[in-house]
């Protein structure tokens, strides 16, 4: 009766929310638009969405550069090739990378699940996280536009009280 | 990041954003407009373009089809050359313009959506041209392009396309007319979005469309009354306009000018919609997501997708309209497998639930209401699918807790409905909704109806309609004042529920829909039934727990008559013949005492007493008859309330008064008697005889040593524990129990008294006992409720303690509000930490524990967080709406800000990796 969001991977490669990790690369995915957030510029004048995305196995921050952010809606469904996951102010968030591409391929009818939110913070991760840092510099999440926020005094984490199926806190870009 | 358009896009028909994926068939129609464009470069002549099209047609089916498929969107895309292009479609197109008709349907049904405005612009014209050529299956393209026509919308756009349609429509109405599917569908629509146009700005557009779907019902009303039913209840929602409304009065009145073969709306009302018709008033991209939502969505998992359906199509007031139509669609279209409905998705119900309450306009609600219950008025077994009347009974049995309110009005709409909807049939009406009702018990699609039309939350209005039209369904017999009018009905009517039977709609026809409560009625009434137990208890109980003016008005006296369930009068002259003739003569003065002088019959009975005790030898020989003949004497004292007052008016010496019973005598002999004497024994054994003869005497002990306690403290309660023992039950928690809720259903005033002497006498057995406290704060009224707390807070009372009462407050959320809000009150004022209820937190939804959670909210509120409050506070499950943590974390930012900051800390470094 119903059409389907859209075609599975041709490949059949497709990456689960529930199985990002920090540094994790080259992932193919399919996910559903839960929430679009406001958008920010920059330093260097880019514009930034943070959005929350689902597929069957839980949710994750997308962190969406560039125009695309204002035409994406709750209900989209987006194949994302060629994404990676760090961790952006202790959330584990995706990236479209450089070569990695971001399709609208349908909307509404993909089932999803909000729980777990990778995105909580995970102490493990963020304890690795520290130690990689010292061994090496830290690396910008995307090539070229690092994540000049990471430092910045003036954004203090907040409560995120909407939309929260956890209510610990969370940063929001 | 690499954008993913691709090529030079020349088919600009389509609003495509630049991260869209292109389909298959956008890829196609910009491959072949690409080669005509390619095939017509440098083309001077008209005859040129002619050949070279010709040529390359006639190369093969491939070609052909790219060629008629580039020409059509060249005219979708350029408005200049349309005309044309049309012609050289049409020179060189072998196939009838098959492929071109199949293509514009696959645009129309699946892209219509996506196209520009001028495209739309395009394919409206080419569908006029296609009609004027009266291409075959043209009026597949006007019903495709009717059923884009939003419901409810009154955007620009849409209401664009609605009066363009009908332009076409209206123009070539001779070839509409020549289509019976096109005709019915033309007129079934522009019926129903007439509904939307209501509004002045709409006025020459309602006037075109009122005008053109009158004359073709005029012309063609047989065709039309094959649509169904639902052509009626469209009609009637438009019936105000002048035109609709003539056609309406003689479709009632003068059906035979209509059509010779009509016979009258009745015939037509029992014509079961078909498919066709409800699905044409829902637009492909609504059918896609409502099937996707009750075929793949997890119950839980539905809010979102709800909310952005609600965010696409029902955001605008005028948008409302459009909720009957997805109704309608939802009971007669989308029939889950019985797969899907054992499993955990999204049951019809509930999105239909969710459609009705998220209903802000009145009107809007009652076309709703009718919607759901549209096939149930006509409702035949073999017509109509159990699946077209599911729906509406679980919307109400589902909602009777979380929604009460939903379920009343659509009870109350049903039972209005089948009075008020068209009185001249409505005996078929009725038989109708009673058939739906008696298929939905006998598929047990709900075990019992009792639920919904004996629910004592009804208001007496809407109790009497359930009377007056539904009450072969009701399980408990008509209690409100007059006798039925032969006293078999109630019996009758249970018994015939499952057939089908025209004897019981004529017995409704003539019950009274008058309530009357009037005392000497609800006397006779009992009387007259007194003979069923059952049906007496639960007659008293519906007249008095609930009609709260009544009780007000009348309270005590009708407390007094309130009979308890008590064995019919017997004949005990063979019991006393059995006895020695001192007893007998002693029962034979009881018997003839006269009944109100209470210190006659004392002394009669302190005389048989005295004899008992005298007695060398007590054994079955005498007690068996003894106890018959004094449960018989003393049967006044069963019938009775002791206490007649309102608990605060209770003074020590009206309690003195209520004993001074013959009844007590024996209890009075039993207490100054020593525990190890003799006389104790043979008392305890002459009372548990009686008691296994009447139950209601326990109770009856427990008042008079609580009395005796009270007045003269005396330590007494161990006497109770001896009698328990010496009962069939046996122990004393069964004893109490059943003793307990005894006193409950015959006097609560009494329970209540009782409450702070066996919490106090028999702590082991009260205290974390949910299931005696439901008893209790089943019957109290506030007053008491207030009495009790006081009575706690004085220390003289403890009914909760630490240990058992996370059990107590688990059960208590099964329970009504008001019985839940004594247990928290109750539990507030004891000396016990909010933090008890620490580990209830997670199990708590605002939907379906509001009472929980609102006084917890109120008793966290006055604490100062702890790590553990704030730990369980931030475990809760999330779900939308539901501010319970929000609101308790902002509170104590406020007012205690560094320590919530410590614990959040805390709590965050300490959280485990998942």
């Amino acid at each position: 009766m119903y059409k389907s969001g859209g075609e599975e991977s041709k490949n059949g490669n497709i990456n689960y929310v529930k199985d990002l990790y920090p540094q994790a690369k080259n992932l193919q995915m399919k996910v559903i638009v839960l929430h679009v957030g406001n958008s920010y510029k920059t330093k260097d004048g880019n514009e930034v969405r943070s959005c929350k995305v689902a597929d069957k196995t839980g949710s994750v921050n997308l962190s969406i550069w560039g125009d695309y952010g204002n035409h994406i809606q709750p209900g989209d469904i987006l194949s994302l090739s060629r994404c990676y996951a760090v961790l952006f102010k202790s959330c584990l968030t995706l990236y479209v990378g450089k070569f990695g591409s971001l399709t609208k391929v349908g909307e509404f009818c993909m089932v999803f699940n909000e729980v777990p939110d990778i995105s909580d913070q995970n102490p493990e991760w963020i304890q690795q996280n520290q130690e990689n840092n010292k061994n090496t510099s830290a690396q910008p999440p995307v090539p070229g536009n690092p994540p000049s926020a990471q430092n910045s005094p003036n954004q203090k984490p907040a409560p995120n009280n909407n939309n929260n199926k956890n209510p610990a806190f969370r940063h929001k870009p | 990041m690499a954008h993913t358009t691709t090529g030079t896009n020349n088919l600009k028909i389509f609003n495509t954003l630049s991260f869209e994926a292109k389909e298959e068939l956008e890829e196609k129609l910009e491959k072949s407009l690409n080669l005509i464009q390619n095939l017509l470069e440098n083309i001077s002549s008209e005859r040129e373009a002619n050949d070279i099209l010709t040529k390359h047609v006639s190369i093969g089916n491939t070609e052909h089809e790219s060629v008629c498929i580039g020409l059509l969107c060249k005219i979708l895309s350029d408005r200049q050359t349309a005309s044309k292009t049309f012609q050289n479609l049409m020179m060189v197109n072998r196939d009838s313009l098959n492929c071109v008709l199949l293509h514009m349907n696959i645009i129309i049904i699946e892209k219509f959506r996506k196209l520009t405005d001028a495209a739309r612009m395009q394919v409206l014209w080419i569908v006029n041209e296609l009609v004027r050529t009266s291409a075959n299956g043209s009026e597949n393209l006007c019903i495709a392009l009717m059923k884009q026509i939003v419901g409810g919308g009154t955007s620009a756009k849409n209401v664009w396309m609605c009066e363009n349609v009908l332009d076409m429509l209206i123009n070539n109405q001779a070839w509409v007319e020549k289509s019976i599917s096109l005709l019915q569908i033309t007129v079934y629509t522009y019926l129903r979005l007439l509904q939307d146009h209501f509004h002045s700005n709409f006025t020459s557009l309602r006037q075109k469309e009122a005008n053109f779907v009158v004359t073709l019902m005029r012309e063609k009303w047989m065709e039309c009354c094959c649509i169904g039913r639902d052509l009626i209840r469209l009609m009637s929602a438009v019936a105000r306009i002048p035109e609709i409304e003539r056609l309406w009065s003689d479709v009632l009145y003068k059906p035979e000018t209509l059509s010779p073969s009509f016979t009258g709306v009745l015939s037509l009302l029992q014509t079961r919609t078909s498919r066709k018709f409800l699905t044409c008033r829902v637009t492909p991209d609504m059918e896609n997501k409502l099937n996707f939502i009750l075929l793949k969505v997890r119950f839980g998992n539905h809010k979102r997708y709800q909310d952005w359906f609600q965010r696409q199509y029902l955001a605008t007031p005028d948008s409302q309209t459009l909720r009957s139509d997805l109704i309608r669609y939802i009971c007669g279209c989308i029939y889950p497998s019985n797969e899907i409905l054992s499993s955990d998705i999204i049951p019809r119900w509930a999105v239909i639930g969710w459609l009705l309450s998220t209903c802000t306009s009145r009107i809007a609600t009652s076309y709703s209401n009718l919607a759901l219950f549209w096939d149930w008025l006509f409702y035949s077994p073999d017509k109509n699918s159990i699946m077209d009347i599911e729906p509406g009974v679980l919307v109400m049995h589902q909602s009777i807790r979380s929604h009460p309110a939903i379920t009343t009005s659509l009870l109350d709409f049903l039972c209005r409905t089948m009075v008020e909807f068209h009185p001249p049939i409505n005996a078929q009406i009725k038989q109708g909704v009673h058939l739906a009702l008696r298929t939905i018990l006998e598929k047990r699609v709900v075990q019992s109806l009792s639920p919904i039309l004996d629910n004592p939350k009804l208001d007496n209005e809407l109790r009497g309609l359930i009377r007056a039209n539904l009450s072969e369904f009701c399980s408990l017999p008509i209690a409100d004042g007059k006798p039925p009018l032969t006293p078999t009905i109630p019996l009758e009517a249970s018994e015939t529920s499952l057939l089908p039977g025209k004897r019981s709609d004529d017995i409704i026809e003539e019950e009274p829909m008058v309530i009357d409560d009037d005392d000497s009625d609800n006397e006779t009434l009992e009387r007259k039934s007194g003979n069923n137990d059952v049906d007496v208890s639960h007659d008293s109980n519906a007249i008095f727990s609930d009609d709260e003016e009544d009780y007000g008005k009348k309270g005590t006296d009708l407390n007094i008559w309130r009979e308890s369930p008590t064995p019919e009068p017997r004949d005990i002259n063979s019991d006393m013949e059995r006895l020695d003739d001192t007893l007998r003569d002693l029962i034979g003065q009881l018997q003839r005492a006269d009944l109100t002088d209470l210190d006659e019959r004392c002394e009669r009975m302190q005389d048989i007493i005295d004899h008992v005790l005298s007695m060398d030898e007590f054994d079955n020989e005498v007690s068996t008859p003894l106890s018959s003949c004094l449960t018989q004497l003393l049967s006044d004292h069963f019938c009775k309330s002791i206490i007649t007052l309102a608990s605060c008016d209770i003074t020590d010496e009206y309690l003195e008064r209520c004993v001074e019973k013959p009844l007590y005598v024996i209890f009075r002999n039993l207490c100054q008697s020593k525990k190890d004497e003799d006389s104790f024994g043979v008392l305890l054994s002459l009372l548990s005889e009686m008691y296994s003869i009447q139950s209601r005497l326990g109770y009856h002990l427990l008042f008079f040593l609580a009395v005796k306690n009270q007045t003269l403290n005396e330590d007494n309660m161990f006497i109770y524990e001896s009698f328990a023992q010496n009962t069939q039950l046996g122990d004393v928690y069964n004893c109490l129990m059943m003793d307990l809720k005894h006193c409950q259903e015959d006097n609560s005033t009494m329970l209540v008294f009782l409450v702070p002497h066996v919490y106090k006498e028999f702590p082991e057995h009260c205290i974390g006992n949910s299931e005696l406290l439901n008893i209790i704060v089943a019957v109290l009224d506030p007053q008491q409720l207030e009495e009790l707390q006081c009575l706690i807070m004085m220390g003289s009372l403890c009914m909760m303690k630490k240990d058992g009462i996370l059990n107590v407050l688990v059960s208590s959320l099964e329970w009504e509000s008001f019985e839940q809000y004594c247990v928290w009150q109750l539990f507030a004022v004891h000396d016990l930490q909010p933090d008890l209820a620490l580990p209830l937190l997670q199990k708590l939804n605002s939907k379906n524990h509001p009472e929980a959670l609102s006084m917890l909210l109120l008793a966290f509120r006055h604490q100062r967080p702890t790590q553990e409050m704030v730990k369980h506070v931030i475990s809760r499950q999330f779900g939308d709406g539901d501010r319970f943590a929000t609101s308790l974390l902002r509170h104590w930012a406020i007012g205690h800000m560094k320590e919530l900051a410590e614990h959040l800390t805390v709590l965050l470094s300490k959280s485990k990796p998942r």
